[in-house]
């Protein structure tokens, strides 16, 4: 008996030492990626890496005359404020949020491209066609670095770098990486139709074109990539299948990806099945819910400026991008009422002039002009995660058409094929606004600025156009070194590879 | 089952080692002269008759008399004296609370004078340490334990509030007043920045999983976020007794997870040679224990002029004098073979906020088998707690809307809380919402089980010298929660009522098997060795479904496919920890005793470069008053020297945490065309480097017992320096995520503990006890990524923007951090500067408890008091009470009311104005009882107690009590001592009885 049960003990003293165990509800590396299909869901995840574009619109885009996000009370303060004063340094927030958005952009390409290398499937034609798609939006992610940031790493593969911290890169080196990446993804790599959401060769040449436009800003010296410019947005016009939309509404509209022509390269939204937040924080609509709809949600604090909002001629029709002045319901009659910051209960009331004599740093509620551009056509009585469906393009062909209205004009300010494409944006849907006559450098940036208010390309134009640093509405001239961000605090202290920009230290 | 792939091996098998001191629960006196139990069913009864005395002669009344192996026994009356039906083979066991037990042989005697002596040593109790037991007069480390009688008393939802203010070093802080809130449990302070900073809970020999996530739901659902203390699932009046173990060379038998500090809690189980039947229960209510002041509405009117003309106490709407009550039935018997204890309780305890409370049910059976002659021990613990936990709309950290509690406090007091159709009255547009309706209309429930089992084997190959334990746990804890808001409600009205169903399971198996070795040497060596291996795995399942949409309300949650739109979430995770370990205790002449302790132990949550940890302690004592020049020392009756030193670690840093997966999230993925695709997207930068956090613990202490027994206790010195600390650092760009966790951090703690226990008065008609304990805890950062200043601790409420902690090196952990305020100049705040600045810390220097007890003539009285000092709160609920934008609309202080007079809007969150001074002198408990002298025969003994909780609190604090934690984490570190909208404190009263047969 006694021989049995120490038998039985020793039985149950087993032992067993193994700890290799996987997540049950997500994928590694070792069991993912073992299908094709499955690479469609790998694109995906670098495709919602660009969700960080409706950031881009308005970080750095509240460092330009065309927006101004202030504190309101204790509401909304923050660095954004610095970003409008041009004030910021290394430590601002809201700079380390676009350098960290990018890199992940970077990141996330580069691991993907190297999920592809490592993969059987690499030699399929429509898994060589995802790779080059990856390397585009890491050629995007490049380019925003080297428009924002000049000087940062150029990381490639998804080695493991925090022991082995990469060197800094030049702006040059990082322009030429950019330009050789896109002018082999255009020639090729990248196909010349490919899905809605999915890029393809003309938004190569597209942003390769956006590149050249502002070589002088990224190179010095004068440009001499305009004849490359024409050479690109010729190639776009002419046989690829994109144009205008004869709506300048429609463009912005909350079912806008169905049939769209003119967006290359567009950031795709949608109020339930990508990510939170990704549009509604530029809108002023949580007062507004008479005029949109219960489901009307948003952020409420951004606000353009008066001297921008006046540029608009009141007959433009894209005037209507803004909510100016007293408020109404849906049916246009009912005013929309409200408590104002005196506790107040009256009629919801947008005003251009800031009131407060603090417009920065302690506006009113409700002062300055709010945006709705992605909002005229209604939410679709739908707003999940506080997010729209409206997409937000990136690249559109009104911006093909104006980036070659700008070479030409370069080239030549008389040109007359650059004032009839200027005016063919201008005058779109039989726009009641005149048509222009001469194109100066003032008018030129006025009518991009119409254009593409709001949608992230603000600095890149003052920049290219000089008036960056200029004194604004309520905003002081600046110092030029503030063309470039600095690089942020955390990466110089955890990167020793790294210099700050000039200016910064 | 993955243990069934592994291999079977017969470890250790050959391995010379042995078993802890085998030491029997009750010092026997007369151990020799155990009768033969077949001869004695021949025996005849007759009577005995006789008296219990102390040492002094005088009578010992209510004495348990009882004849060993029956259930026959009495208590002695109010003269000492008892009679019993005997015969001359009976052996009696007589007990008596604070002394010795003592058996003894009646022979023929017809009478029998029975002597007690004071057990005021103490010292040969045995406590249960990990993986054995030992003599407390031979521990090397340092440990405290606690025993039933002493625990507190009253209605507790958890076992850790039944040790509060008991033992030194060890502060438990309750998250706020709602029953079932999670505590803090502190062992030494804090050693962890981001991981957990809770001690390991041994049950029965199960170390036990207390880790519970809450639904990650979005900020719009609203609901609490608060998951269920798990350790509510145990019933109080199950445990006979906790050890804590506090230094390394008593923890570091559990390794990687012994940093912290550990409870092991041991249930009660039958005894041999008793039958009893018993009933305990209890009745109380709870009311508030304090209310915060508000312009009341006169007031709110001098200052509104358009107000209402109603009149409300919107804080008096929202509370109530909840009803507790507590039920336990028990029986137990044992002979020499088997013996068992099975009890039900049942507490049933509504909280104090309408719609508030938990239900508990729980059934526990152990019970004990031994086999040829004594060669098998087994056992089995088997305990199940069924729970219903009642939750409100809580919503501390998001929202400017806010809860229950924060529109208990901003709601118009000119305004009734229903108009006249008798349907609540709402506050449009105003981010009020009518905090009754939040109340009664939402409905919040957790329902569970919680399942405890536990069965272990011991076999002796050599009786009494070396034996091997074999123990199978399984802990499963499977709850549903659901919750609805009606579309009626003014939170769920704008999407058509909003549902949700979470379904967790947490559960963990234990495979372990050690061997013992125990011997003695020519008298004077005595040697214990363990040596053993434990397997255990932890699966954690959680599913939340949420759905907004529906027809009407008349299904609710349980209808949840009703709702228009589904989303659902769910994770499943496993994680393991495989560990061989081993003591040897060795004791040289009962005057120098050596410890050490080694664990070695495989985590699956380490990264892959760092699967292995080995954890090693040693300790030594020296029995002072046991050498000849110090013996029989009437001053100095017992001195004990103690230093030890030992290495632990913390590894609840979670799972997975060092790799890099693929989170695929339907609702955050992109359209190619019109087909959409979920992503595969990266979630973190792998670092396979990644460990658990190492804390070395130096002790020193010294026991003592002085002044002719008059006088024990000990003080204790440590030192603790935690490395390896888990924190997020800035990931080197470009990467997939902005951060990478890396082992970086490190923290130290230093103190000294002292504790006093006297039996100051030991008459036999008086007798009081009483209990002293003070602890001082010094706590420094010294290392963090690059030395750079975290900020955390969001600050909450409408306007509310930063943090308000900060971790900085040469701080102490809850640093508050902010601006230094100089007042109100022309209804705005001043500062001293625009800079920030230290502005206090979160965590007390000193702690205190005070526990004293009187006893005369069946009357019992105790009390216990409990002091921090030396720590601050961050009143996060009155900044946003004091805005001056509060008016008109929303109610205020009287000091917001006149910032708002004054032209007062906004303030400031992160300043000195609202971090206030938290010292506090409580009285947690006090208890008047009565032992009934005169009873039917039949009822062995019986008693009547009123008890009452928190009866008063001495504090500066402006907030509702001082003793607050509200989980509010900020860049992955949960911050201490923010006090926002907290559940209040209740003040309790119960009226119980005890009933024994």
């Amino acid at each position: 008996m006694k021989k049995i049960l120490i038998i039985l003990f020793a039985m149950t003293l087993v032992y067993c030492t193994d700890l290799e165990i996987a997540p049950n509800s997500q994928l590694t590396n070792q069991n993912s990626f073992k299908t094709k299909a499955e690479f469609l869901n790998g694109l995906a995840g670098v495709y919602t890496t660009i969700g960080y574009w409706s950031e881009v619109v308005y970080k750095p885009g509240s460092s330009t005359d065309e927006m101004l996000f202030p504190a309101r009370g204790a509401d909304w303060k923050g660095d954004l404020q610095t970003m409008y004063l041009h004030t910021w340094d290394a430590n601002n927030g809201e700079i380390q949020g676009v350098y960290n958005g990018l890199s992940k952009i970077i990141g996330v390409s580069n691991n993907f491209i190297d999920v592809i290398d490592a993969s059987s499937f690499k030699n399929e034609s429509d898994i060589k066609i995802m790779r080059g798609e990856a390397r585009f939006l890491r050629a995007f992610g490049y380019f925003l670095m080297v428009d924002y940031f000049g000087n940062v790493p150029l990381v490639t593969s998804s080695a493991d770098i925090q022991k082995n911290p990469p060197k800094q890169a030049t702006r040059a080196d990082l322009y030429n990486y950019v330009k050789s990446e896109l002018m082999d993804l255009y020639q090729n790599v990248l196909p010349a139709k490919n899905d809605y959401g999915r890029v393809d060769k003309y938004a190569a040449e597209a942003l390769l074109a956006k590149l050249y436009l502002n070589s002088q800003v990224y190179l010095g010296g004068t440009n001499t990539n305009l004849t490359d410019i024409l050479t690109l947005t010729s190639d776009i016009i002419n046989t690829s299948s994109y144009s205008l939309d004869p709506s300048f509404r429609h463009v912005f509209a909350w079912n806008n990806n169905e049939g769209n022509k003119e967006n290359i390269f567009t950031m795709v939204a949608d109020s339930k099945n990508t990510a939170a937040e990704n549009i509604s924080y530029l809108f002023s609509i949580t007062d507004l819910t008479a005029k949109f709809g219960p489901f009307a949600n948003g952020w409420g604090g951004c606000a353009t400026l008066p001297t921008f909002y006046r540029s608009f001629e009141t007959n433009d029709i894209r005037r209507a991008i803004w909510l100016a002045g007293p408020q109404f319901a849906a049916d246009g009659v009912t005013p929309i009422l409200a408590d104002d910051d005196q506790g107040v209960n009256r009629q919801l009331n947008y005003v251009v002039d800031f009131k407060s004599t603090d417009p920065v740093l302690n506006a009113d509620h409700w002062d300055g002009v709010r945006g709705g551009k992605y909002l005229m056509d209604g939410i679709g009585g739908i707003m999940i995660n506080r997010s729209l469906n409206n997409d937000m393009p990136i690249l559109r062909f009104a911006d093909v058409l104006m980036m070659r209205a700008e070479a030409l004009y370069r080239q030549n300010p008389a040109s007359a094929e650059a004032l009839t494409l200027v005016n063919q944006v201008r005058k779109r849907g039989n726009n009641p606004v005149a048509a222009f006559t001469t194109l100066t450098d003032a008018n030129f940036l006025a009518e991009r600025g119409r254009e593409f208010a709001w949608e992230g390309w603000r600095r890149n134009d003052q920049i290219r156009f000089g008036t960056y640093n200029n004194a604004t509405d309520y905003k002081p001239a600046s110092e030029a070194f503030h063309n470039l961000f600095p690089i942020p605090n955390p990466q110089l202290q955890s990167n020793h590879n790294l210099n700050q920009n000039p200016g910064y230290n | 089952m993955t243990i069934a792939l592994c291999l079977s091996f017969p470890l250790f098998s050959q391995a010379t080692t042995s078993n802890v001191r085998n030491v029997s629960e009750k010092q026997t006196i007369t151990e020799n002269n155990t009768p033969d139990r077949m001869q004695q069913q021949d025996q005849t009864t007759r009577k005995l008759t006789g008296v219990v005395t102390d040492k002094n002669g005088d009578a010992i009344i209510g004495a348990t008399v009882m004849v060993k192996g029956s259930k026959t026994g009495t208590v002695s009356d109010s003269n000492g004296n008892f009679s019993l039906d005997v015969t001359d083979q009976s052996v009696l066991v007589v007990s008596y609370v604070g002394y010795t037990t003592i058996e003894m042989n009646i022979g023929t005697q017809q009478n029998i004078s029975l002597k007690l002596f004071e057990d005021v040593r103490n010292l040969d109790e045995v406590v249960v340490v990990g993986y054995g037991s030992i003599r407390k007069s031979d521990a090397t480390g340092a440990l405290s334990v606690i025993k039933s009688d002493d625990f507190n008393k009253g209605t507790v939802a958890t076992p850790d509030m039944l040790l509060n203010g008991h033992i030194a070093g060890v502060q438990v802080t309750p998250g706020n007043g709602q029953p079932g809130a999670s505590t803090n449990v502190r062992i030494r302070g804090v050693n962890s920045i981001s991981a957990s900073s809770e001690p390991l809970y041994v049950i029965d020999g199960v170390p036990i999983d207390n880790t519970r996530n809450s639904a990650s739901i979005g900020t719009d659902l609203a609901l609490s976020s608060m998951a269920l203390n798990p350790l509510s699932m145990i019933a109080a009046s199950d445990i006979e007794s906790m050890t804590i173990l506090k230094d390394a060379s008593a923890t570091a038998i559990y390794g990687s997870r012994g940093a912290n500090g550990v409870i092991i809690i041991k249930t009660k189980s039958g005894k041999e040679g008793m039958t009893s039947v018993s009933y305990s229960g209890s009745g109380g209510i709870s009311m508030v224990s304090n209310k915060l002041e508000l312009l009341s509405a006169d007031q709110y009117r001098t200052f509104v002029p358009g107000a209402g003309t109603g009149t409300t106490d919107w804080q008096n709407a929202i509370f109530r004098t909840a009803m507790i009550q507590n039920h336990n039935v028990m029986f137990s018997s044992g002979n020499m073979n088997t013996s068992y204890r099975a009890s039900i309780s049942a507490s049933l305890q509504d909280g104090i906020i309408l719609n508030t409370g938990l239900d508990r049910y729980t059934g526990r059976f152990n019970v004990t088998h031994k086999m040829f002659n004594d060669i098998l021990i087994l056992s089995m613990n088997v305990n199940n707690t069924n729970y219903k936990f009642n939750n409100f709309q809580e919503n501390q950290t998001s929202g400017a809307d806010g809860g229950v509690i924060d529109n208990a406090l901003k709601a118009d007091p000119t305004q009734p809380i229903y108009k006249p159709d008798g349907s609540f009255n709402e506050f449009s547009a105003l981010s009020v919402r009518n905090p009754v309706a939040l109340a009664k209309q939402i409905s919040d429930i957790s329902m569970g089980d919680r399942l405890i089992a536990n069965t272990d084997a011991t076999l002796f190959f050599i009786p009494k010298v070396l034996s091997a334990k074999v123990n199978l746990a399984y802990d499963v804890d499977n709850s549903i929660r659901k919750a609805y808001e009606p579309i009626a409600s003014s939170v769920g009205n704008s999407v058509n009522g909003r549902a949700l169903i979470e379904n967790n399971k947490y559960s963990n198996r234990l495979i372990e098997s050690y061997l013992s070795y125990a011997n003695t040497f020519n008298q004077k060596h005595e040697l214990t060795v363990i040596g053993g291996y434990s397997w255990q795995e932890f699966d954690t399942y959680n599913q939340y479904t949420t759905a907004t949409g529906f027809a009407n309300d008349n299904l609710g949650a349980d209808n949840i496919n009703g709702g228009s739109s589904q989303v659902v979430q769910n994770n499943h995770e496993i994680n393991r920890l495989i560990s061989f370990y081993g003591r040897g205790n060795y004791n040289y002449d009962n005057k120098y005793l050596l410890t050490a302790t080694v664990r070695y132990d495989g985590s699956s949550r380490f990264g892959a470069n760092n699967r292995w940890a080995t954890f090693p302690s040693a300790a030594l004592a020296w029995k002072i008053t046991e050498e000849d020049f110090a013996k029989d020392n009437n001053t100095v009756n017992d001195l004990k020297l103690r230093v030890g030193y030992g290495v632990t670690g913390n590894q609840d840093i979670g799972n997975f945490r060092y790799s890099s997966t693929y989170a695929i999230n339907s609702s955050a993925g992109t359209y190619f065309g019109n087909t959409f695709y979920s992503p595969y997207n990266i979630t973190a930068v792998a670092n396979p480097n990644l460990k658990w956090e190492q804390t070395s613990q130096l002790n020193v202490g010294l026991d003592f017992i002085l002044f002719n027994n008059f006088l024990r206790g000990s003080i204790d010195y440590y030192s603790k320096n935690t490395t390896n600390l888990l924190l997020a650092i800035d990931a080197i760009q470009p990467a997939v995520n902005t951060i990478y966790l890396s082992n970086i951090g490190s923290m130290t703690n230093k103190g000294v503990e002292l504790t006093l226990d006297a039996v100051i008065v030991h008459g036999s008609q008086f007798r009081w006890n009483s209990s002293f304990n003070v602890s001082y805890n010094k706590n420094n950062i010294s290392a963090l990524y690059n030395n750079k200043d975290i900020n955390y601790g969001i600050v909450s409420g409408a306007g509310a923007s930063g943090n308000t902690q900060i971790l900085r090196v040469g701080q102490p952990f809850g640093t508050f951090y902010g601006q230094e305020f100089t007042g109100i100049v022309n209804g705005k705040e001043t500062f001293a500067s625009p800079n920030q600045t230290i502005l206090g810390k979160a965590l007390p220097d000193v702690i205190m408890g005070f526990t004293n007890t009187f006893t005369s003539k069946g009357f019992d009285l105790s009390f216990v008091l409990r002091s921090n000092l030396g720590a601050s709160l961050y009143n996060n609920t009155r900044a946003e009470m004091s805005q001056g934008n509060r008016l008109p609309g929303q109610n205020t202080t009287l000091e917001g009311a006149q910032f708002h007079a004054a032209g007062g809007g906004g303030i400031t969150y992160p300043s000195s104005r609202w971090v206030e001074n938290a010292d506090f002198l409580r009285l947690d408990n006090a208890t008047l009882g009565y032992n009934f002298r005169v009873i039917p025969k039949i009822v062995r003994s019986a008693r009547i107690y009123i008890t009452a909780q928190n009866l008063f609190v001495v504090t500066g604090y402006k907030g509702y009590d001082p003793e607050v934690n509200n989980v509010a984490g900020s860049n992955g570190i949960k911050s201490i001592g923010i006090d926002y909208n907290s559940y209040p404190h209740a003040r309790t009263f119960s009226l119980g009885l005890n009933i024994n047969f």
